[in-house]
């Protein structure tokens, strides 16, 4: 059993403390803005997701895999002709992935803080975010889980770990930044 | 009468014999959908390659354009590098020409410095400017021409093209068992997952005139599908 959570405690609150996460959590988040914040989470669920499998990361839980349930949701949402922006961590974090491609120990570093946070954090999340949320919603039991998740971390993992809340955090910055009328409807 | 369009499908059978020579024709499931008139899919496979796919539109007398998809991917046991070759061309020109050996789980493979080697004093007349999704996975020395008018100059591209295809079947079975079979998926996927940033890719095949939603299918799943 890792203590990864106590190792990366200080980049994780970093990242639950950015106007992005209460924008999130505010119940009016406007499905425009919430739809791009879909999109750029895709890209990077989508590309984590194909790697760690090809690794047998997801072996004994594969129903956690987001990228479908991420894709309906934004479906769901998004209207337009032209998908929304990717905003430059999502670049960022894809060029990353290159990087550690042949590590299944990073790359359980960022289901550790990706996925663990959907069944987590993510839980109350999709009460307040509009459209069906289908991306919290996991068959099984949510605690077993996390147990298998939390099973398969140990304390190197950490700084990896850390690079997936920090690339979260500036994920959130630039999703405020972009030029959108209303963050909240 | 057009000389490009005439080299070109003159090319396209020639990769077909090449393909013919080199592997075995298969049916993948869901590719039948994607031919008809104008389109057509075909598919290859042998002990060292995976999958090698030749995609033509062929909309000269609808839309005054051709367009020409080549990938081969290494089986998953073969670290070697990733085929391709996009050619897009209306009457007089090819509008653009893409041709790389894109790095799998090895980024200085023996064939790519091959392929450095033999695209090294091909200089097209106008280097194209290269998006970052293209720069994470293609080789400094990716052949992007647009804009070729000179016979010439598209007899080049196809002739360095179908060698280095050639050479490609040839050496590649040297590298079957060299790849780790996870590492190789992995970059595998890492490739397909770029190529499926490209925004071109289904605007270009729409302006074809394809079905609109035929073309977002075939581009999520048919033209770099993720092995997931």
């Amino acid at each position: 059993m890792s203590n990864l959570k106590e190792l990366t405690k200080e980049q994780h609150t970093n990242a639950e403390r950015q106007a992005f996460v209460k924008v999130l959590m505010s119940g009016n988040i406007n499905p425009k803005f919430y739809a791009t914040y879909l999109w750029n989470q895709h890209k990077k669920y989508d590309l984590l997701e194909a790697m760690a499998t090809a690794h047998g990361v997801f072996n004994d839980i594969p129903s956690i895999k987001r990228k479908i349930s991420i894709e309906q949701d934004f479906n769901e949402l998004w209207t337009e002709k032209t998908p929304p922006e990717l905003v430059p961590s999502t670049h960022e974090y894809i060029m990353h992935m290159r990087d550690i491609m042949s590590d299944p120990e990073k790359l359980t570093a960022h289901v550790y803080v990706l996925h663990m946070g959907d069944l987590s954090g993510g839980q109350m999340i999709s009460k307040r975010v509009p459209g069906e949320g289908r991306m919290y919603q996991f068959e099984g039991d949510i605690d077993k889980i996390k147990e298998t998740i939390r099973s398969k971390t140990n304390d190197n993992m950490a700084d990896e770990a850390k690079y997936v809340f920090e690339s979260a955090t500036n994920l959130f910055k630039e999703l405020m930044e972009l030029d959108i009328e209303h963050y909240m409807e | 009468m057009s000389i490009i369009w005439n080299k070109l499908i003159e090319c396209k059978d020639e990769i077909i014999n090449i393909f013919e020579e080199h592997a075995t024709e298969f049916d993948e499931p869901g590719l039948a959908h994607f031919n008809n008139d104008t389109w057509v899919n075909r598919v290859w496979q042998n002990d060292h390659v995976r999958r090698a796919h030749i995609d033509v539109v062929d909309a000269r007398d609808t839309k005054g354009l051709w367009m020409m998809h080549v990938c081969v991917f290494p089986q998953l046991n073969n670290d070697g590098p990733i085929y391709g070759f996009d050619v897009i061309a209306g009457k007089n020109k090819m509008t653009g020409a893409f041709h790389d050996f894109s790095a799998s789980a090895t980024i200085d493979h023996p064939m790519i410095e091959g392929y450095k080697e033999a695209v090294e004093d091909f200089i097209p007349s106008k280097q194209r400017e290269l998006p970052e999704w293209a720069r994470n996975i293609f080789t400094d020395k990716m052949l992007a021409a647009g804009n070729v008018r000179t016979e010439e100059e598209a007899v080049a591209i196809i002739e360095l093209a179908l060698d280095n295809l050639r050479a490609y079947l040839d050496e590649i079975g040297e590298f079957t068992g060299a790849g780790d079979v996870d590492l190789v998926t992995a970059a595998q996927n890492y490739y397909c997952h770029n190529q499926q940033q490209n925004p071109h890719t289904p605007r270009t095949m729409k302006s074809l005139g394809l079905n609109e939603e035929d073309v977002d299918k075939f581009c999520t799943d048919m033209l770099f599908p993720k092995i997931v």
